[in-house]
């Protein structure tokens, strides 16, 4: 065979190929989840068509002038909702007159939700022509009307919106596209939501999990349990997006059971410096510090020193005396003031302190560094005075300073 | 006739040989398709049937029971919770927005003061939005109320409930400010509430912002005029009628604060038209350092090598650094570490250098970076800034990498480890 014919064969052969795999592999099942959805039964189309509503007989433009005076720093929203009642009844041609008044290509920096709320409702009617429009004004301007649009399209046409997601996928990441599949799905039962979720990308699925977790998490026991065994037949990543969302929920009303159970959910930190088990046991803490500092000591191999530490710090930055009272009378006091101590001065040096603090945290954070120092230096006088020429003159000054006074 | 026979058979073997190749081909990719092809589960392609819940409809029944008003409140909050968690963007959306509207409307001021505190715990993205969406109604309804009770002790969102209020009844809000005595742990955020509604006020009514001045303090007058400085409309006459509102005040400082605070903003976008500004200007020396500052504090963020190089270059050598530059360099130097890394290596020897990087010293070492941090401590000439830098590092050293500090260490002349030994 010549090199023509075997091109030409060879062309065929890969085209044949891909035919057989595109067959194969069948539709998108995402377009087919969709197009399974009801249409909403009736949209607000018909309203302005009627034309018996006066904002039908009202120019565009007068209505919005109207508006826009009544609401010059485009910040009231009952002017603004006021003004959707006439804009949700609006027609294509009044959106786009409407538009010439509200000013859409003005400085990126001042939000104009009424141009926002008139590409909303253009989309209502016709999604495609205010996306084109939307997406026809410089990058910078363009983005907010674009997501009032695509929010819009998703809203009653989500097969369609899909397929323009699909079909633009850079310009649908930066629209928070995902975001909005997942929300759309969100309308489902969870189990219903997560099943279609695994048809979708990585970002609708974050979101769909994360919240049906989330939900689960708050459910009765029984409901919960059940969701626990569903998240079997879902991939590890999915199943842990999901189970960290409901340990997260569920813990926010009882750390404790979830805490003791831990072992049983299987789960699985993505990043192990940030492990969950610590946040919740840090929220419990902020909550009930006492609780939480006592189960600590009940159950030792479930929490360590930094955990207690972590507690105990916060507790006296937003409780200073009922901190105090606590850790008085304790055997390991001084060791708690002697760890705090070290941990406020190296925050200090490291300007942590500083510069997320106002005044005020600062000053209490001083007071409460000199009052532990003294509670340490009562207890373990010889260590605690090492440490004190140890570090900078400066910081040892301030430390010392209150104990000076006392003594 | 045979061998026309003959060649016609082989013609037609060649031909399915060549079209063999392609039908596996296909075949094969079908194959290799048909075993990846995603098979849903059937409850993918299925969609519950859309109800609307009744609370929507339903009209707030005063005469209902406790028990109904209960089951109402339920529902209401669960469709409110659906809603924003099944809109793709509840911010753009104008229809949640109306709904939310209209069921908040349905609920008491003690419920929604009652829900807005139980829902502390929101977790998800669109709880949260619910969440300051129920305070914005709060503070709607009841701006009194919301602004003084919405702290819970975890989060203080008075600001927001105060503009909430004010930006649906601004002339309610400002006057209830004037002269109302606000409970203890608000009281200190008077000022704050009152000025940050007055920076959004600012773009489209100065008029209305310049009728607050007289109901404030002198410190809290200066001070809200020096945020407008840095927030107001960036044209002239606005900056005009700022400078001679200040000048009102018999405290004369104040004046070159706020020309400095006008610097600031306008080096932020144009540090050359700050510049030619204050070269036009008289001054004493104390007076242009003040307004050099103004420039830099602009200018840092966008230009950070440049702004500093500049600013040192205009401060006279004997006078010390003002206290306001020791935050500005932690700022840079945390943000914009690697410019100005390389304008600190670039600094000439002398008190300048020595202060700057006594103080770097501490700050790179913060960023882990603890040879950069040796290098400016041992870089100090001045003995009494060189001690406490070397000191500094070696805590912060021994803290974050002991065998890295122990190197350094006993590479020290002899000098800086007697030093280090007291």
């Amino acid at each position: 065979m010549n090199f023509r014919g075997t091109a030409i064969l060879l062309l065929v052969t890969a085209c044949t190929g891909w035919l057989g795999y595109r067959a194969g592999i069948g539709p998108d099942q995402a377009e087919a989840m969709w197009a399974a959805r009801d249409r909403p039964a009736a949209t607000r189309q018909g309203l302005s068509k009627g034309g018996d509503r006066a904002s039908a007989r009202k120019s565009a433009t007068a209505l919005l002038q109207d508006f826009k005076a009544r609401d010059p720093g485009c910040n009231n929203p009952l002017v603004q909702l006021e003004g959707w009642e006439s804009v949700r009844a609006f027609t294509a041609e009044q959106c786009l007159e409407g538009l010439k008044v509200t000013g859409e290509e003005m400085d990126p920096t001042s939000r104009t939700p009424w141009a926002g709320m008139l590409y909303f409702r253009w989309a209502e009617l016709d999604p495609d022509a205010a996306m084109e429009r939307a997406l026809r004004l410089p990058e910078g301007h363009n983005h907010d009307f674009a997501q009032s649009v695509l929010s819009a399209w998703f809203k009653n046409d989500p097969e369609a919106a899909y397929r323009w997601c699909k079909s633009e996928p850079k310009r649908a990441e930066r629209l928070s596209g995902s975001n909005m599949m997942g929300a759309m799905l969100l309308s489902e039962p969870s189990q219903s939501a997560m099943a279609k979720a695994t048809l979708l990308d990585k970002m609708t699925r974050y979101r769909v999990f994360g919240d049906a977790g989330t939900l689960a998490g708050r459910d009765t026991p029984e409901a919960r349990q059940a969701f626990l065994q569903s998240l079997g037949k879902y991939g590890d990543e999915d199943r842990q997006l999901a189970l960290k969302a409901l340990l997260r929920s569920w813990g926010a009303s009882e750390a404790r059971e979830v805490l003791e159970r831990w072992d049983e959910f299987g789960y699985h930190d993505p990043n192990p410096s940030f492990p969950e088990k610590d946040s919740i046991l840090r929220r419990w803490g902020s909550r009930e510090p006492e609780q939480a500092l006592a189960w600590t000591e009940e159950i030792p191999q479930a929490a360590g020193q930094p955990q207690q530490l972590d507690i105990y710090k916060r507790w006296v930055d937003s409780d200073p005396e009922a901190a105090a009272r606590w850790l008085e009378g304790r055997d390991n006091a001084g060791e708690y003031a002697a760890l705090l101590v070290k941990q406020f001065h190296s925050a200090t040096l490291k300007g942590t302190v500083s510069r997320s603090a106002t005044q005020q945290v600062r000053q209490s954070r001083e007071e409460a560094q000199r009052r532990h120092y003294q509670l340490w230096a009562r207890q373990q006088p010889q260590a605690a005075a090492e440490w004190l020429n140890g570090i900078d003159t400066a910081s040892a000054t301030k430390i010392k300073g209150g104990e000076d006074a006392t003594h | 006739m045979q061998r026309t026979e003959g060649s016609s058979t082989a013609r037609r073997r060649r031909w399915l040989r060549l079209i063999a190749l392609p039908v596996l081909i296909g075949l094969a990719g079908y194959a290799i398709g048909r075993s990846a092809r995603e098979v849903p589960e059937s409850a993918a392609l299925q969609w519950s049937p859309r109800t609307e819940p009744a609370a929507a409809d339903r009209p707030a029944n005063d005469e209902s029971t406790a028990d109904q008003r209960e089951v109402f409140v339920k529902e209401l909050k669960d469709r409110l919770q659906y809603l924003w968690r099944s809109s793709p963007d509840p911010f753009r959306d104008w229809e949640v927005k109306r709904e939310t509207r209209q069921l908040l409307a349905k609920l008491t001021t003690a419920e929604l003061e009652a829900w807005f505190r139980s829902s502390e715990e929101a977790v998800t993205s669109a709880e949260h939005f619910l969440r300051s969406e129920i305070l914005k109604s709060w503070a709607q309804r009841d701006g009194p109320a919301a602004v003084t009770r919405c702290s819970t002790g975890k989060d203080d969102p008075s600001i927001s409930a105060f503009i909430s209020w004010a930006e649906v009844d601004r002339e309610a809000a400002l006057h209830w400010l004037r002269d109302v005595e606000l409970p203890p742990h608000v009281g200190s955020r008077k000022s704050s509430l009152r000025v940050n509604f007055l920076l959004r006020l600012v773009r489209y009514d100065f008029d209305r912002v310049t009728q607050e001045l007289p109901f404030m303090d002198a410190a809290e007058r200066a001070s809200t005029l020096n945020a407008l400085a840095l927030n107001a409309p960036d044209d002239p006459a606005a900056r005009e009628r700022l400078r001679k509102l200040t000048a009102e005040s018999p405290d004369e400082a104040e004046s070159i604060r706020m020309e400095s605070s006008l610097l600031t903003r306008l080096a932020q976008t144009d540090p050359a038209a700050a510049r030619a500004r204050v070269d036009a200007m008289d001054l004493t020396p104390e007076r242009r350092a003040q307004l050099e500052f103004g420039i830099l504090y602009g200018a840092a963020n966008n230009h950070p090598a440049e702004a500093y190089a500049e600013w040192v270059a205009h401060h006279p050598a004997e006078q010390p650094l003002p206290e306001t530059f020791w935050p500005l360099l932690d700022q840079s130097l945390s943000f914009r570490t690697e410019p100005m890394i390389a304008w600190m290596d670039s600094l000439e020897a002398g008190s300048v250098r020595d202060a700057i990087y006594e103080r770097g010293t501490r700050l790179v070492a913060a960023k882990q970076n603890f040879t950069k941090a040796a290098e400016y401590a041992t870089g100090i000439a001045d003995p009494a800034r060189r001690g406490p830098a070397l000191e500094v590092l070696k805590v912060m050293w021994s803290e974050g990498d002991p065998d890295g500090a122990r190197q350094w260490l006993e590479g020290l002349g002899e000098a800086d480890r007697k030093a280090l030994a007291k």
